[in-house]
């Protein structure tokens, strides 16, 4: 059986170095789990179709490196996502604080109408933990995104976390398209507006 | 971070900043600048790296490319609509041209494009915001392109390749169909010049020569077309072929440009065209657009032209003699080529008033069909694996019933997914109106299943008994399976006012086309069995209530079926003596259960709980199907319903799979439908 497919998104997984994003990644793709660490180089991407309400949809999820010397190769992926995961461990202090800035990031190169989530990884190993589940609770009412913890281990959310952004991307997708069709000119002029929005804020982070 | 050992810097003389920086981090001084200098350049990446990297961007381009077929074929799929659409919009149906007076239907006016619509060529769609309205069929499928393309959230329409002409338009400015408007800059001003010209369709010519104005006024319907190929005008598509050149020089690997477009985004607002292989630049692809539409025109000529790809000009037709000069002057011309793509385009329109054939779908989704000097003599092209079918097969007359009979061809292509109608004629029709004639056209439907969603429609041929359709009409998104399953169901109709009359109805397996290959048939219409019939067996078969559950303990997944109701009456009595199968597959083994047989009831209640021993992580590639039967003695069991679960199951029966292998250990209960597509054993 041939296989098609009635939408095609594009997700992103972004966090720290060693978060767990490629096991999260593989785990939905694959469902198979690899404790070996093996850094990222630069971007990798996977494809699973899933099924939404009848309709097929063809994830392809991007997967990036979470180190610094890949940021120009992965940042430059962030404007053709539909949806962004925003991955931390639960482990690691650090990269539960880094979110924020991951965010920032998102902003900054992401197009506005991006669907976000935060994931807490490695929520199974529950004696190391170091971001509670409230604190990554309060992050994501703070910045209206949803959230949930995961194992890639353990096999715990993942596929529910996919299927809601997929989910809320194709209920945006919907809401945007039955929006009867805004006049063109509106939206040609959101997007002149977007690139002098960026310019400032891009100033603000130099200075 | 950091580290310093990249071997492909140079050494560079260090600047006084970056000497107090190499104080501080204490790193010594036989540090290279550059990657002390992480802070402004990330690090260069190895050779390894660069591979990795090179090919996962590789990969990612093979998807782009399907992608871009992909949504060429939606939009060859929109234009054909538009090119179909016959009515003004106006005073008649801007799809199938039916006339709106006293006595018809009002008609219904399309939310996105103002345009006149009737009620067959209307969809209608709930609006959260103000309730019920209609779109026309044509805007219906823009929408629903936006949202397959990725358009909605990129706002202008993604790259995209037309099938088998490899020929790239990457805006589209026509961003709403037929009212729509071009996203990006240059397509907006094309098209704010085509909008102004709406009313006076008959006269406007937008940004092109005179000599465009010429076809323009033949063409019935030129407003539709105008914002199909707006944003590809001459001077734009100058650009095109320089820019491809420069961007994409047919001998480079497409992937020497890293980074540059990442998902393609970038490449959306870059002016380039992927080329096929050979074609150096953008004439050449044309050239070979224009062709295909030649092969098609000729039809109402009959005449056999062949298909050749260095020759650009060798038309006879007088109607054709115009668009001839035009491609001429486009070969020397090099930045008219999209002029010329609109001239054979325009000519195809004047056409196609007869013959609705068109460029895009016959020509764009791989074969072409070709029409020889005697109707039944048909045979099909293809662009690049040479091989010829000639099949013509006309099956006998079985009910010499003077319904009529209906002459038509039928080609599946599993490249494309796609399934081509072409419809002849009718001959011989039942009269159905009190003028001694009917005004037949021509529904298709893939059954089991028909909806909305499957019918395709010709247009109306009035007042004739013997009507000329030659339309092919396309289904996209075929699979295999289907083709395996589906039985086409053409239905010729009498279109009128007060309600359609049935005249007569052909239906064939689509099991018994072979891929490739052309179906020529030309057969008695049968009486139309009850028309609803196939529609109604889908809601009824009855329901039954289920219970999952997977057991980590015992590793097996426990099935429970609990009961069934409304099931469907299969024996003379009323009743069905029902019982249910289920089978885990695959298995190699072959395992089955069933239940008991319930005598005489439509309600059965079983209670009977089964288990498939299995571990979890295959439980995931499994699939439950679940049938229930009407056990007869002596002859085979009938068949009442099915349903399949597994993550590839949609809706209740897809949350129900996965809610049980989420929550082992839990007993999940929930109500399925049955349906009636008898599922393979």
């Amino acid at each position: 059986m041939a296989k098609t497919y009635d939408y095609l998104f594009k997700l992103l997984l972004i966090g720290d170095s060693g978060v767990g994003k490629t096991c999260i990644l593989f785990r939905f793709s694959e469902d198979a789990f690899n404790a070996t660490f093996i850094s990222t180089i630069g971007i990798d991407f996977k494809i699973r179709t899933i099924e939404l309400d009848g309709k097929k949809i063809k994830l392809q999820i991007w997967d990036t490196a979470g180190q610094e010397r890949f940021r120009t190769i992965t940042t430059a992926y962030y404007r053709g996502a539909m949806g962004i995961m925003l991955v931390y461990d639960v482990t690691n202090e650090k990269s539960f604080e880094n979110i924020k800035n991951w965010i920032r990031n998102i902003e900054e190169h992401a197009s506005a109408d991006v669907e976000k989530m935060v994931l807490g990884n490695k929520c199974d190993v529950n004696e190391r933990r170091q971001v509670s589940k409230e604190r990554g609770e309060q992050l994501a009412i703070e910045y209206g995104i949803k959230f949930m913890e995961t194992s890639a281990k353990a096999s715990i959310n993942v596929e529910e976390a996919f299927f809601a952004l997929a989910r809320d991307i194709k209920r945006k997708m919907e809401k945007k398209m039955e929006a009867t069709n805004p006049p063109k000119t509106g939206s040609h002029q959101l997007k002149a507006n977007e690139p002098t929005k960026k310019t400032s804020r891009w100033f603000c982070t130099v200075l | 971070m950091g580290d310093f050992k990249s071997s492909r810097d140079k050494w560079v003389c260090p600047n006084d900043r970056e000497l107090a920086l190499r104080a501080k981090l204490k790193s010594g001084w036989s540090v290279k600048t550059n990657s002390a200098n992480f802070f402004h350049k990330p690090e260069q990446l190895n050779d390894s790296e660069q591979e990795t990297i090179m090919n996962v961007i590789k990969r990612a381009e093979n998807v782009e490319l399907k992608e871009q077929e992909r949504i060429g074929r939606l939009v060859e799929k929109l234009e054909n609509m538009k090119k179909n659409a016959m009515g003004n919009g106006a005073s008649q149906c801007i799809l199938c041209a039916d006339e709106f007076g006293i006595l018809g239907a009002s008609p219904l006016f399309c939310h996105d494009c103002n345009n006149a619509v009737c009620t067959k060529c209307g969809v209608d769609f709930a609006s959260s915001q103000k309730g019920q309205q209609w779109l026309c069929k044509i805007c219906a499928e823009t929408r629903e392109m936006w949202k397959k393309s990725g358009a909605w959230f990129f706002k202008s329409l993604p790259k995209y390749t037309l099938p088998e002409k490899k020929t790239d338009h990457n805006k589209y400015g026509g961003g709403k169909g037929v009212v729509g408007a071009g996203s990006g800059g240059r397509g907006l001003i094309s098209w704010s010049h085509g909008k102004a010209g709406l009313e006076s369709s008959e006269r406007e010519s937008t940004d092109s020569s005179d000599d465009e104005v010429k076809v323009s006024r033949a063409i019935r319907r030129p407003i539709i077309h105008n914002v199909v190929h707006e944003s590809t005008d001459g001077s734009e598509s100058g650009q095109n072929g320089k820019t491809s050149a420069t961007v994409a020089p047919p001998d480079t690997p497409r992937s020497t440009i890293v980074i540059a477009r990442p998902l393609g985004i970038e490449r959306y607002g870059e002016e380039s065209h992927i080329e096929g292989s050979d074609n150096g630049h953008s004439m050449s692809s044309e050239g070979a657009t224009a062709n295909s539409s030649r092969v098609l025109l000729d039809h109402d000529t009959y005449r056999s032209v062949s298909h050749d790809s260095t020759d650009h000009v060798p038309y006879s037709p007088s109607h054709w003699r115009h668009a001839r000069d035009w491609s001429r002057y486009g070969m020397e011309e090099e930045g008219n080529a999209d002029d010329v793509h609109t001239q054979f385009e325009s000519c195809n329109r004047q056409d196609s008033q007869v013959s609705v054939v068109s460029t895009g779908s016959v020509g764009s989704v791989g074969p072409y069909i070709r029409y020889s000097p005697t109707p039944s003599g048909y045979s099909r092209d293809r662009d690049s694996v040479t091989e010829e079918v000639s099949l013509d097969e006309r099956l006998s007359p079985e009910d010499t019933s003077n319904l009529g009979s209906l002459e038509f061809t039928l080609m599946y292509d599993p490249s494309d997914q796609a399934l081509h109608c072409t419809i002849h004629r009718a001959k011989g029709l039942k009269a159905m109106d009190y003028n001694g004639f009917s005004d037949p056209y021509v529904k298709l439907h893939l059954l089991p299943g028909a909806s909305k969603a499957n019918k395709l429609r010709t247009r109306t041929v009035h007042k004739t008994l013997n009507p000329e359709f030659n339309e092919t009409v396309s289904y996209y998104g075929i699979t295999d399976y289907e083709i395996s399953k589906k039985t086409i169901r053409l239905s010729v109709l009498d279109d009128d006012i007060f309600g359609n009359d049935f005249i007569g109805e052909v239906r064939f397996p689509l099991k018994r086309l072979k891929p490739h290959q052309s179906k020529h048939l030309n057969v008695y219409l049968e009486r139309p069995l009850s028309i609803d019939r196939d529609e109604e067996e889908e809601m009824e078969r009855g329901r039954i209530l289920l219970s999952l559950m997977y057991s980590n303990d015992r590793l097996g997944l426990t099935v429970g079926i609990i009961k069934c109701a409304h099931l469907t009456a299969r024996d003379a009595n009323g009743y069905s003596d029902p019982f249910v199968r289920i089978q885990l597959k695959p298995d190699p083994l072959r395992r089955k259960y069933k239940t008991s047989t319930k005598k005489k009831t439509l309600n059965p209640e079983y209670n009977e709980e089964f288990i498939f021993d299995i571990k979890p992580q295959d439980l995931c590639k499994k699939t439950l199907e679940v049938t229930i039967w009407d056990k007869d003695y002596g002859k085979p069991d009938d068949y009442i319903g099915g349903l399949q679960l597994s993550i590839h199951s949609k809706g209740d029966r897809l949350q129900h799979w996965v809610e049980t292998l989420k929550n082992p250990d839990r007993r999940i209960e929930q109500w399925h439908k049955l349906s009636g597509v008898l599922l393979l054993h």
